[in-house]
């Protein structure tokens, strides 16, 4: 599986936990809480990385790094 | 509340960036408040900020999941902060400034207009070189008294009762998706008649995570017909992206704007109201 710039922040954090540390390095400090966990279903990837001024194609790599283990 | 920061209020709630927030940090009249978990606000947050949740600020009422806390419950809130009635209040979030936003819009509603937000999410004080503390300031009981605005606001009476007014305009923030009903949050898909699209996050410039300037936002809604003589509804699904908008269009000066609390998790779910796709 491969995640894309489309997901839904909450997907990605749902199906991959382990993505936390990335998101955390550009912003996101606690997407554990509920309120973060609603926040993120209203954002997708890109539009998450436009959130933080961060560059959608890097996180991608990053998110997916992680992911595939190869991190 | 100092005269800088009354003049700089003078047209509406202001936009403040890290440079301004580093030099008012001490400033006894001002209150920052960081609205993000307090599980974060915990691990580090800008020096003599508090914390305010959005658990705060709303609560389920009638069914709907989040409703503007009560009158009194804002009340002790805000006095528990050491905020009084001239305070000025600088919120921030982490999030491009929806949670800030939702304390700017709850303000305003319970009649306090003296209130700015951060220009963004606020890992941008961290980028530029600030940082973070975990010492919580002590601050002294104030007695906020709070009076509801309800020109800042609507309900689904009024909302009814102007559904087609030409000199109400209803701004729905949500995903082209979910305004074109292909994605729904609930019984229905679709949007308000006569409602317009334009995305909360369009307010962001995505290279920076700062907000547009005045200039650019202001074309983005004016293309839209969402100009200042107008009275603007905004809405979303649950009121959190509404305010966000709603705290746009009030640092552009436009002085006619509510927030529709309940949005689309109320006039979604009703079968008996017109929706358009």
């Amino acid at each position: 599986m491969i995640i894309t710039e489309g997901w839904q922040l909450e997907k990605v954090v749902d199906l991959f936990p382990e993505t936390l540390g990335v998101l955390y390095a550009i912003g996101f400090t606690d997407l554990e809480t509920p309120v973060m966990r609603h926040a993120a279903k209203l954002v997708t990837v890109r539009e998450a990385a436009g959130l933080m001024g961060a560059d959608s194609s890097r996180l991608v790599e990053d998110l997916n790094r992680v992911i595939q283990g190869n991190d | 509340m100092s005269k800088e920061s009354e003049k700089m209020n003078a047209n509406g709630p202001v936009v403040v960036d890290a440079r301004w927030l580093k030099d008012h940090i001490e400033d006894p009249e001002i209150r920052i408040i960081d609205t993000r978990s307090s599980i974060d606000y915990r691990k580090g947050h800008v020096k003599n900020s508090l914390n305010i949740q959005i658990s705060d600020l709303v609560k389920a009422k009638r069914g709907l999941p989040a409703m503007c806390s009560s009158k009194e419950d804002i009340e002790s809130l805000l006095s528990s902060k050491g905020i009084g009635n001239q305070t000025f209040v600088i919120a921030y979030d982490n999030f491009g400034g929806i949670f800030a936003s939702r304390l700017l819009w709850t303000l305003e509603y319970y009649g306090h207009e003296r209130i700015g937000i951060f220009n963004g999410s606020i890992k941008r004080w961290l980028d530029a070189g600030e940082e973070f503390t975990r010492k919580i300031p002590k601050v002294q009981k104030t007695d906020f008294c709070a009076n509801p605005n309800e020109r800042r606001t609507a309900s689904i009476d009024w909302v009814l009762g102007h559904i087609d007014d030409p000199k109400v305009k209803f701004l729905d923030v949500r995903t082209k998706d979910e305004f074109a009903g292909k994605t729904a949050y609930g019984a229905r898909g679709g949007h308000i008649p006569r409602a317009v699209n334009v995305h909360w996050l369009e307010a962001i410039d995505t290279t920076t995570g700062a907000f547009k300037s005045n200039d650019e936002l202001k074309a983005i809604y004016e293309s839209k017909g969402i100009t200042r003589g107008k009275e603007i509804v905004t809405y979303c699904w649950m009121g959190l992206r509404a305010s966000h908008g709603y705290s746009m269009l009030r640092v552009l000066g436009y002085p006619f704007v509510r927030n529709y609390d309940a949005s689309w998790s109320e006039w979604g779910e009703i079968e008996s109201l017109a929706i358009e796709r």
